[in-house]
């Protein structure tokens, strides 16, 4: 089925159409749960509140404008930087960069392995590109804030995260 | 990964934007204006700026994590819960119809077809809006024009009436790119309320027969794929119990484009 007709069915309510979207694009969007809420309890929830969104705006997919995982995925973090304000705690740069085991916002079940993970994709970043990174890919600031933050122009904090994203995947590639 | 992204006076400039816009990080004025120049794109351009955003979509730096295995079975949970208490716009719904005519009985299933009939009511507002929109002179006569699109519609206290009435007979029909809808009626009153949605654009009439016999039929303009819903009063589609029962979409030379038939109980 295509993407287009996928989401014309889940709009139409089709409870297959909806599980079908769930089975391509349920871990992903775990996937960024887990980034903002590193914790299964809040990520799971997360992922359910963005399903949710999805079933709604289901009727709104243009296949012409964009890929299905494009938007499920821009819906996902949307979602998640919403949810991220409305707690009013942001994780810090020490969270992913330092000691997997020191004190954070965030309670995880497993962070040793997954902050080691990102630990080693921070690490080849400069000074620049990690605040940049931390602040709007994880924190959710805007590119805007980010630079008011830093003090930095708007277009140097755009390429530093630009270029912060392209060496971070080029670490090793999770499966899907 | 592509190389083909469209060339413009900065293509390194643009290629970021396209994926930091596909990672939801390009603030809102700058994703706008991206929005504008894909329009503006050729036909292979755009398909390889929807490749790009879909790779980094697809590929993006996050953890490597896996959902609990019920959370497939809670998310579809969720959505039905979110249905059941969805507000509609100018719909009464009833959930949990009984299916004395559908054999699909889950209760899932009806909330299913009680979201999907929430959807059509909101889609019904906003497509109002959209169609309107070169014509409106301010608030006061956008909400007046809408209001006099919507009791052409029939969307009314009849309409309400007749859904709300878990005991009256419908079919849902549709098939995936064929567009959807229901018909539902009051056997007693032959009032029926038709919903459709995305009808192909050779649809020129709807028919209703009862055991074959036409009992309505009107010609029917699909509207571009938009949703539609007719209300008709006091039809002859009324007492079909132990009958046959069969909506059917028509094309200018009278072939059945769409149809789907139920035997009420």
């Amino acid at each position: 089925m295509s993407d287009q007709e996928l989401m014309h069915e889940v709009a139409s309510g089709n409870e297959a159409a909806f599980g079908e979207l769930y089975d391509r694009f349920g871990k992903l969007v775990f996937r960024v749960a887990w980034q903002f809420f590193p914790n299964r309890s809040e990520s799971e929830d997360a992922v359910q509140e963005v399903f949710i969104r999805l079933w709604r705006t289901a009727y709104r997919f243009d296949a012409e404008r964009a890929k299905l995982v494009t938007w499920v995925m821009l819906i996902a973090r949307r979602h998640m930087i919403d949810r991220l304000r409305r707690k009013q705690t942001r994780p810090t740069t020490q969270d992913y960069v330092s000691d997997p085991m020191g004190d954070g916002p965030n309670q995880t079940e497993d962070p040793t392995e997954i902050r080691a993970e990102l630990r080693v994709r921070m690490e080849r970043l400069s000074e620049l590109q990690k605040e940049v990174v931390t602040r709007t890919y994880f924190q959710g600031f805007t590119l805007k804030e980010t630079a008011e933050q830093l003090g930095a122009p708007l277009g140097t904090v755009k390429s530093a995260l630009s270029r912060a994203l392209a060496t971070m995947r080029e670490g090793p590639k999770p499966e899907m | 990964m592509t190389e083909s992204v469209p060339h413009s006076d900065d293509p390194s400039t643009l290629k970021d934007d396209l994926i930091l816009d596909a990672l939801g990080l390009l603030d809102e004025s700058e994703s706008l204006a991206l929005q504008r120049t894909f329009e503006g794109f050729s036909t292979s351009e755009r398909e390889a700026a929807r490749a790009l955003q879909a790779e980094w979509a697809t590929e993006a730096p996050l953890p490597s994590v896996s959902p609990s295995s019920h959370l497939r079975a809670a998310c579809i949970a969720s959505a039905a819960r979110a249905a059941e208490q969805s507000p509609e716009h100018h719909l009464k719904l009833t959930l949990n119809r009984q299916t004395k005519i559908h054999h699909r009985a889950a209760r899932s299933a009806s909330v299913w077809r009680a979201a999907a009939l929430a959807m059509f009511a909101g889609m019904l507002a906003m497509i109002m809006l959209t169609n309107q929109s070169e014509r409106w002179e301010g608030k006061q006569a956008r909400s007046e024009e809408i209001q006099r699109n919507l009791d052409t519609l029939g969307v009314s206290p009849k309409i309400n009436a007749i859904l709300a009435n878990r005991d009256n007979p419908f079919i849902q029909f549709g098939q995936s790119d064929l567009g959807s809808g229901q018909l539902v009626w009051n056997d007693s009153t032959g009032d029926f309320v038709l919903f459709s949605r995305g009808l192909p654009k050779e649809v020129a009439a709807v028919q209703i027969r009862v055991n074959e016999q036409v009992v309505y039929e009107q010609a029917y303009l699909a509207k571009g794929g938009q949703f539609q819903a007719d209300a008709v009063e006091q039809s002859s589609l009324r007492n079909t119990e132990g009958q046959s029962v069969t909506v059917a979409f028509l094309d200018q030379d009278g072939n059945v484009v769409l149809s789907q038939t139920i035997s009420v109980a």
